[in-house]
This record gives structure tokens, sequence and C-alpha cells, in this order.
């Protein structure tokens, strides 16, 4: 038998592409990953209709049903910034989640060969679920400001910004669902706890309005005090200490669950 | 000398208690077209994957062109077709192709992506909803996108028509003639012979031959004939690579079968049968023969 030569058939290789390709630099690409996550977020139909027109839609049902009476203009401002935070609440879920599910399904494989690096991804990726919050926000004051409320700029401002803030430990419990659960699984978990934590937490009906059960229930619950402080630039009322806490407490251990969880993906991915 | 693509030495890894690649060196020079033979579960994915950076091996090492996988891969010179690999969901072919394409170190120009790998027609297609035939194409796209001068294809070819598989071959041998380096896993000998330059055959995550196509084809792809006979030489007639005997019957693998034939009608043989070398079966012929 023949031992094997490899065949030197073909001539001394000369790298230049067919076309000459496109040099880009990392700035550049993370940039590029950001605004294509973006773009794909806000142009899925899931993200315009339940996380955009939903709670437009219950602001603008709500605030026709109760804006009329008295003190309707005080109810209208109360109904505006509980169903932006419901909205952005929801947002901040889902973009949570797809950072993991992403991992899950394997796109995230895909990625890796490319020049982007695994910190980046998740850096862009929480970046642009942080950025992801303010769509929903935006949208339902704009059309709360159409539709008659009035407030200093200022006021506005603030409200988008301590939102934003608040609704942070929301993108850690999506991640910790992703993590945690199938790709297919998680997605279902992350709408049902956008419904659950918006109804329970007081930011469909006042939780005052409840039954003593749910109102116990609801202020243990991060929603109830995201919606709370997204109203304080407006009500004026002094930031609770008991509702920092209960947010804090919340985010510490999402992020312990999801420490754990991650380990857990990790040793158990078999490849 | 070429300068040298990849480099694996001693290159191992388990999971459990299997070892789905088991000591494997491997050196293969810029520019080769080289083929990874093996039934399912031989080991040529995990190998891929550890050539790609994204499977850590448990010992050994792999150099890309003379360098960490990771760091090949970060500076655009790798690009893979994996096995299943994932598309991005929620979004159709274009949303995908041009995700992608923002985050390569040196990209093609996109149209040519989208013209090479004749995906003009399903751009606004759901990547939920293409054909196994598509996906492939798209797969394609994303494996030559970055423009890499070193192409990993994991069982390229499945769920492809033989059209858009001669149509696939071609693309990749026009993209090989520009100096690039394409590995490729298969299962079909044929396909590994037609295309490759070099095959290198895997069983048991060990290599267990390593040669050119006609040098495979001899050894694995030849026809058995059995017939019963008095105990000769038979293993020098024409075309006979081994020579076995089981029971009454004298077993021939044969790289020719007709001109094996010709000689072994004038013996004193009867009751003679061809048939087809199974490859699984050449492949457990070939290792052990390795491990003997």
């Amino acid at each position: 038998m023949t031992t094997t030569t490899l065949r030197e058939t073909r001539a001394t290789p000369s790298i230049a592409a067919p076309t000459p390709p496109e040099a880009r630099g990392s700035a550049q690409r993370v940039l590029s990953y950001l605004g294509s996550t973006l773009r794909l977020s806000l142009t899925d139909g899931g993200f315009i209709g339940f996380i955009i027109a939903m709670p437009t839609a219950m602001y603008l049902f709500f605030s026709t049903l109760y804006g009329d009476e008295i003190g309707g203009a005080e109810i209208q401002r109360h109904i505006m910034v509980m169903m932006a935070t419901y909205g952005a609440m929801g947002s901040a879920l889902a973009a949570g989640n797809a950072i993991q599910n992403e991992r899950a399904t394997g796109w995230f494989r895909q990625l890796m060969l490319t020049a982007l690096s695994p910190t980046q991804f998740f850096f862009t990726r929480l970046l642009a679920a942080l950025l992801l919050i303010l769509p929903p926000i935006v949208v339902v004051l704009g059309v709360g400001a159409i539709d008659g409320v009035r407030l200093p700029l200022a006021t506005w401002a603030s409200v988008v910004g301590v939102a934003l803030v608040v609704l942070i430990p929301f993108v850690v419990m999506g991640l910790v669902v992703g993590l945690w659960l199938k790709p297919q699984a998680a997605n279902a978990a992350t709408t049902f706890l956008m419904l659950a934590l918006a109804m329970l937490g007081g930011m469909w009906v006042p939780l005052d309005q409840m039954p003593q059960v749910l109102q116990d229930i609801g202020i243990l619950l991060p929603s109830y005090w995201a919606g709370q402080f997204a109203l304080t630039p407006i009500t004026g009322d002094p930031v609770a200490a008991r509702g920092v806490i209960t947010l804090v407490a919340w985010t510490v251990g999402l992020a312990a669950l999801g420490v754990v969880g991650y380990r857990r993906a990790v040793a158990t991915s078999k490849r | 000398m070429r300068e040298t693509a990849i480099t694996t030495t001693g290159l191992t890894k388990r999971y459990g208690s299997l070892t789905a690649v088991d000591d494997v060196d491997l050196r293969v020079p810029t520019g080769q077209i080289m083929a990874f033979l093996g039934p399912n579960g031989a080991g040529k994915s995990t190998t891929n994957e550890m050539i790609l950076g994204l499977v850590t091996p448990d010992e050994g090492t792999v150099e890309v062109f003379g360098e960490s996988p990771h760091e090949a891969v970060r500076r655009g010179d790798v690009g893979a077709m994996l096995q299943n690999g994932a598309l991005l969901a929620d979004t159709n072919v274009r949303g995908l192709l041009r995700t992608l394409h923002g985050i390569h170190a040196h990209p093609l120009p996109l149209g040519e992506v989208i013209e090479r790998a004749e995906l003009g027609d399903i751009l606004k297609t759901p990547t939920g909803k293409l054909s196994g035939g598509q996906a492939q194409r798209v797969r394609f796209a994303m494996a030559i996108m970055g423009s890499p001068k070193l192409i990993i294809l994991d069982e390229p070819t499945v769920g492809m028509d033989v059209e858009l598989r001669r149509r696939f071959w071609a693309q990749m041998e026009d993209l090989a003639s520009h100096g690039r380096t394409v590995i490729f896993a298969t299962h079909y000998l044929d396909e590994a012979d037609a295309y490759a330059e070099r095959i290198v055959v895997i069983s048991d995550g060990r290599i267990v031959a390593d040669g050119t196509g006609a040098d495979i084809k001899r050894r694995v792809g030849g026809r058995t004939v059995t017939f019963v006979g008095p105990d000769l030489d038979y293993e020098h007639l024409p075309g006979v690579v081994s020579a076995t005997r089981d029971g009454e019957r004298h077993q021939l693998v044969s790289a020719d079968s007709d001109e094996t034939l010709r000689h072994l009608i004038t013996r004193p043989v009867h009751s003679i049968e061809v048939t087809s070398a199974k490859l699984e079966d050449a492949f457990v012929a070939i290792t052990e023969g390795a491990h003997a």
C-alpha cells in the first residue's frame, strides 16, 4: 500500500477575496449589533402589540372611563403612568429573557463565529434591554399628552428617568426566567409574569381597591413599587424606604438565582 | 512548504464516559480542501467545534493560523456551517444577514453573499419557514460572510437536492481557488472523494486513515467477493485489499472486483458472490486494522 502524500495541486494561495472586504472597528461592530437588536425588537409584532399597543389602548380605555369624574385629571395621570410602567415592565422582562434565549437556541454559537466577543454580546444585549424600556413609556406618555395631560417638562423627564431605574430588576427577572426554563416555556412565562405582576402589583386597578389579601401580596411585589416610584415625580410623595428595600431585595435575590441558574445551564449543556 | 491553517496536538474531548475525540493529531496546510469522513457519532462535529473554539478540549491544543481558535475567529479568519446550526428567530432572511454582517471584522459585501448563496428569492422569508435546502443556503451564507481564510462545513449538503448540491460545490471550489482552506465533514465517501484533495477518516474519535480520495476509496469503497475453494494466496490477486476466511468461505475485499474476478475465475473456486462493501463495515475494518 502506498503511503499517503498530500497533493500539492493548488498554487501558492493568494488570500485575496473575490471582492475586497470592508474593514470595521470594534466600536462600529458593537454599535451595529445594538442597532440590529433594537431594530429587530421594535419591528417585532409581539413587541408592538403586547408592549406598545396594549398598554396604550388600556390607557385610552380607562382614561375615557374615569377621566370625566371628579378629580379626573389626577386619575388620568395616574392611569397614564401605570400603563406606561406596565408596558415597560413587559419590555424589560422580554429583553432580559431574549439574552438567554439566544444562548439556549444556539444562535449565540453562530454569533461566537463572528468578531463579537461573549462580553460584548452580553453588555450590548443588556444596554439594548435598558433602551427598550423607553419606547412603551414614551408612547404612552405621548398619547397622554395628546389626550390632555399637562405636566411641567421636568416632571415628564423625571417620570421617564425614574421608570427606567425601577424597571432594571425586571431585566434581571427576564434573564433568570430564561436561565431556568427552556426557550418556549420561558417566552410563555415572561408573558404570564407581565400580566400577573401588573394585576397583583396594582397597575391595572389600584391596590387600595382590592381585597386585603391581595393588598398584602401586592405590597411585596416589585411591580407595585415600580409603579409607585414612577408616580412620585407627579404626586410629590416621598420615596418609601420599604419600597427601596423591596426592589433591592428582589434584584439581589434574582441575581443570586441567576448565578445558580447560569452554573446549572453550563453544567447540563453537553456542548 | 505551505503555511499551516490548522494544527491539533493530542486533541481530546470527553463527554462523561464517552471519549468523543481521542488524541487527534492533525495538520492542515492552507489552501487544502480536506474531508472528515466518518459515521455519525465518530467525532467529526466535536473536532470541528474545537477548531472553531466553540468547545474547549479536555486535553491537547488547537492552533488556527498559528493562534488560538478564539483569536482566529475574532479576526475574521474562520467561517463555519454548523450542523443544524440555529438561525435567528422572529425575523426574515434579510434581517438575519444584516445582523451578522454588521458584526464581522471584514465581511464580504452583502450583495455578493446573497448572490453566492442564491438567497435573492428568499430574503423576505421568515427564518422559521425555510425548507431544509433553503436553511442550508442561509447557513452557507453565514459561513462565507466574514470572508474567512478557513471555512468549516459540518455535513453541508444535508437537505439539499442533487442540483443544489452540485451548485453548492461549484461555489465552494470557486472560493477555495482563491487560496481558502476548506474542511468539510461528511458520511458520504463519494462526496469526500469528489471534492476533497485529502480525506481523513475518523471513527470512534480517532483518525484511522488519512490520504487521497483514491487511497481511501481503495480501502473503504470496494466490493466483497466471497467463494468456496482451496487455500491459495488470494491476497496477491489484482485489486485485492484484504483476504480472510470465514468457515469454508473465503472473503476478499477488492478495490476492483471486475479485475479480481477475471483472475479468480481461473482458480478452482465455486459459489462466487459479489456484494458492495458497506461503508460502515469498511470503517469497522479500517478501525480494527488501525488498532491491530
